[in-house]
């Protein structure tokens, strides 16, 4: 008999049997793939990366003053997984449902758009009065063809379009943004702002082909019932992960965040449990890693278990661009009038397209040059539990840094030098109220860790084929894959556990049958 | 050692290590490219060549064969994991041919796998698959190479191949081992090898001491040289598809339906899917049996064209391959794709006659039915 058939046993661990399926990573898409199991009746454990996790709670950066690693707000959080397992029962709330946003030019203006994006034609009227009927058209256009490519963008099969649509995804898919955009508005601030969409968090530059579809996986998102909409949960990330959690335990769950895994049991190709780090075993017929594809693929499961052009979609090489997650702790309220208004909002910096040419490059060869886009909120507004009395913090993502697995003290400076002159674009004055500054970058990832996502993915194509790769093809029976490389695009979303999930439930109805 | 198709269009092939030599006794002048590098067609006469390998000594310039090295602590997953022969079960010295496969369990090419060392192994392939191997090694503890360019390889074959490299200093005592000797000063190894119906022993030498090597030889033994043509009919007999020839290799294949899984290839006894992990080996289990299989046939015609038609009770069953007229069976031997379980046959003539063919038993076909009888269980393939 050969080796990967044998039972992998160790003597002296402890064999845990009775189990229906075993969930590794406590992700968002980890924790919604394991309620979703449980929810369907299957006896499910959720096992965390193993050491003490600190995901959900705030940390505490600065005396007095807390905040949330990964996400801060939700664009596209899977509204069949909110449905499925009744989220807001179990305490999904959003503290604000549709954020309206303020965008900050390099020239000093400024503009309010809704948060509505159907909406947002009267305010681009009360800017640019000649460029009106044109965006309302155009923002038409990209809508309805993010909503007809929904399904892509979860990682399903290219849905069939409707010929008048399907020409214009056809060119949304492929172009540039500035390719989509010149020509399109006479009025500069309108390309700055969707150039600074678009842009923001991509790895594609404004000339780069296959660029604008990062806008449109963005807008194909739906959060709280409207379609490209922002919102802020409360208690802001860790809000949508405790909801999450809650759900799991409903679902009976058994939930060990702290225990990690080794590997993968894998017998006569086969998915048969997972070896635990201290040497015990559960043996389930079923196992989904949400871990990132190197550990879940080459360290759980390992090369010689797995086909050689499968391999090729597990990713190598590092990401070139990342965004930064900054914090900022005010000793009291911004400097200026104009940004004290617009605390309650989503704040952007849209830089010019000059700026966006020199942050990228800067980028690419690994330094740093402000401004960047800078997408910004006050959580004390929502919740001031997070900061002193009559002060605030704020809650940043600047784009595109460089990306460095171990970035050092002299990049983390240069990033919040960066991030402070970008910061006082938005808000003059601000900067001197800044008593403490708190940055966490992709390279400080630690395995499932919510600033993984930071680093800035290939195109949403690639990325599209790499997760159909990825979740449908190891060839392992059993064992289903919704880690980061699962998901198209980034922020919360959830698909990739609950598609991960329905297909583990296909199995094993399957298997009972047989 | 099964020589990749020509190449389609090569120019300015490379010399091999054996070039001089093989120049000096091409007098029919007849040369091609194979993987970019020279390789004589014919050097006198397919016949006397053919001839001499089945009752003498017959000398092939193996140059373009695709060598590799695989060493480290993990080079034996490294080529289990890469092909379907069973490296990790071979002892040091042991030969044992296999097949890469892809994902879906489609044959890539056909290669030979042999342990020089615990940790060294050596793996001949029809054709470059340096992208593939690199990929295979990611995650091992293992580095493949390639060293086609830096050795020289020979091939004696025919019934006195054994006397004629022992005649020459080389150490072939032991019938199934690779042996690493030193003659005159030369690090070579020697191992056994098989090709169609005929045994005989391949060499590996440095590339700069060949043609010392082929002139101790010649001295020794005066082995005939032997050119594609006379290996074609050769492996035909034998019953070994060539890639590029008689099939398409899954990673040139630009449709699905060229791909061709071991089975449809006669090869299923190169890659049983009960072995350890391979490469392809889930896929294999999902295939469906194939309708129609590489066969070959023995035609009663003197000249029959590749690509002619076959056709059974039904009309046209499918098409021939590639043919070579066989001097041993007195008429034309080929490779046809055609329907499984197929027995009287026509194959259409070049003057739009028809001549009678039937399927003819080869060493590969035998060891296939063997492995077809056991139910999967009989599956050697070492040398």
């Amino acid at each position: 008999m050969a080796d990967d058939h044998k039972p992998h046993l160790k003597p002296g661990g402890r064999i845990e049997g009775g189990i229906d399926a075993v969930v590794v990573g406590a992700t968002v898409d980890g924790i919604a793939a394991a309620a979703l199991l449980g929810k369907a009746g299957l006896r499910t454990v959720l096992l965390g990366a193993g050491g003490a996790t600190t995901e959900d709670e705030p940390r505490e950066f600065w005396g007095g003053y807390f905040c949330a690693d990964g996400e801060h707000l939700v664009d596209g959080l899977d509204p069949e997984t909110i449905a499925t397992l009744d989220l807001y029962r179990h305490g999904l709330e959003f503290a604000r449902r549709r954020l309206d946003s303020v965008y900050f030019f390099a020239d000093g203006g400024a503009l309010l758009m809704d948060g509505d994006l159907y909406r947002t034609r009267e305010s681009v009227v009360a800017m640019a009065e000649h460029d009106g009927a044109r965006f309302a058209d155009f923002l038409e256009s990209v809508l309805d063809a993010s909503r007809a490519l929904r399904p892509f963008f979860e990682g399903g099969p290219l849905p069939p379009l409707q010929q008048s649509l399907s020409t214009a995804a056809e060119r949304f898919l492929s172009a540039s943004v500035a390719e989509i955009l010149d020509g399109a508005f006479d009025d500069p601030h309108l390309k700055d702002l969707l150039m600074a969409e678009a842009l923001f968090r991509n790895s594609q530059r404004p000339h780069e082909p296959f660029g604008f579809v990062s806008l449109l996986r963005r807008w194909a998102g739906e959060t709280a019932g409207l379609q490209g909409a922002v919102a802020y949960p409360k208690n802001g990330a860790l809000g949508v992960r405790r909801a999450l959690r809650r759900a799991a335990q409903a679902a009976r769950v058994d939930l060990r965040p702290a225990t990690g895994i080794s590997r993968v049991l894998v017998e006569w190709d086969k998915a048969a449990g997972v070896e635990m780090s201290d040497g015990g075993q559960i043996r389930a017929p079923v196992v989904i890693n949400a871990s990132p594809a190197q550990r879940a693929f080459m360290d759980c499961i390992g090369a010689e278990h797995l086909d050689i052009e499968f391999q090729t979609a597990i990713p190598t090489a590092r990401p070139q661009f990342s965004s930064a997650r900054v914090h900022f702790a005010l000793s009291g309220e911004p400097g200026d009038e104009r940004t004290l208004a617009n605390m309650a909002r989503r704040l952007v910096y849209a830089p010019s397209l000059h700026e966006h040419a020199r942050a990228f490059g800067a980028a690419r060869r690994g330094g740093v040059e402000p401004p960047l886009i800078m997408e910004a909120i006050f959580p004390s507004v929502f919740d001031p539990g997070v900061a002193p009395k009559r002060c605030h913090v704020v809650s940043a993502i600047l784009h595109p840094v460089a990306y460095r697995d171990k970035p050092d003290d002299e990049f983390r400076d240069r990033i919040e030098a960066a991030a402070r002159a970008t910061f006082e674009r938005m808000a003059p004055g601000s900067e001197e109220r800044i008593v403490a500054v708190d940055i966490r970058l992709a390279g400080d990832a630690r395995d499932g860790d919510a600033v993984r996502n930071l680093a800035a993915p290939a195109n949403a194509l690639d990325q599209w084929a790499r997760a159909r790769t990825l979740s449908l093809s190891s060839g392992i029976g059993g064992y289903f894959f919704c880690g980061p490389e699962a998901q198209i695009g980034t922020g919360f979303n959830g698909a990739a556990g609950r598609r991960a999930a329905l297909a583990a439930i296909r199995y094993v109805k399957k298997r009972a049958r047989a | 050692m099964i020589f990749a198709a020509d190449d389609a269009a090569g120019h300015g092939p490379r010399p091999t290590a054996l070039f001089g030599a093989a120049a000096g006794a091409a007098a029919a002048n007849s040369w091609t490219s194979v993987n970019g590098w020279s390789a004589a067609r014919v050097y006198t006469n397919v016949a006397e060549e053919y001839e001499a390998a089945h009752t003498g000594v017959a000398i092939v310039d193996a140059g373009p064969i695709v060598r590799y090295t695989a060493r480290g602590r993990q080079a034996a997953e490294l080529l289990a994991r890469a092909a379907t022969a069973p490296a990790a079960a071979l002892e040091p010295g042991e030969s044992a041919r296999g097949l890469l496969l892809d994902q879906a369990g489609n044959v890539v090419d056909l290669v030979e796998t042999a342990r020089i060392a615990s940790d060294l192994f050596l793996l001949s392939c029809s054709k470059s698959h340096a992208r593939r191997l690199q990929l295979a090694a990611r995650g091992l503890d293992a580095v493949i190479e390639d060293i086609t360019g830096h050795v020289a390889a020979l091939a004696l074959l025919g019934p006195k191949a054994r006397d004629a490299a022992a005649a020459a200093g080389l150490d072939v005592t032991n019938e199934a081992l690779a042996v690493q000797t030193r003659v005159r000063g030369v690090e070579t190894s020697a191992r056994p090898l098989s090709f169609g119906a005929l045994q005989g022993v391949e060499v590996i030498l440095p590339f700069e001491e060949a043609l010392t090597l082929w002139e101790r030889l010649r001295r020794a033994a005066r082995p005939k040289p032997l050119g594609l043509d006379a290996l074609d009919v050769i492996r035909i007999e034998g019953g070994v598809p060539r890639i590029g020839v008689d099939f398409i290799g899954a990673d040139d294949a630009r449709r699905e339906e060229d791909k061709r899984t071991p089975a449809a290839l006669g090869l299923a006894h190169l890659a049983p899917p009960t072995r350890a992990w391979f490469n392809g080996r889930r896929g294999l289990r999902s295939q469906l049996a194939p309708s129609r299989r590489l066969t070959v046939l023995a035609i009663d015609a003197a000249r029959v064209a590749p690509g002619a038609a076959v056709f059974g009770l039904k009309g046209e069953i499918g098409r021939l391959t590639s043919a070579a007229f066989s001097p041993h069976l007195k008429r034309m031997a080929a490779f046809a794709e055609i329907a499984t379980g197929t027995e009287k046959v026509e194959v259409a003539l070049l003057d739009g006659g028809r001549a009678a063919a039937e399927p003819l038993e080869t060493a590969e076909g035998r060891r296939a039915e063997a492995f077809r009888a056991s139910d999967g269980r009989a599956t050697e393939s070492r040398f």
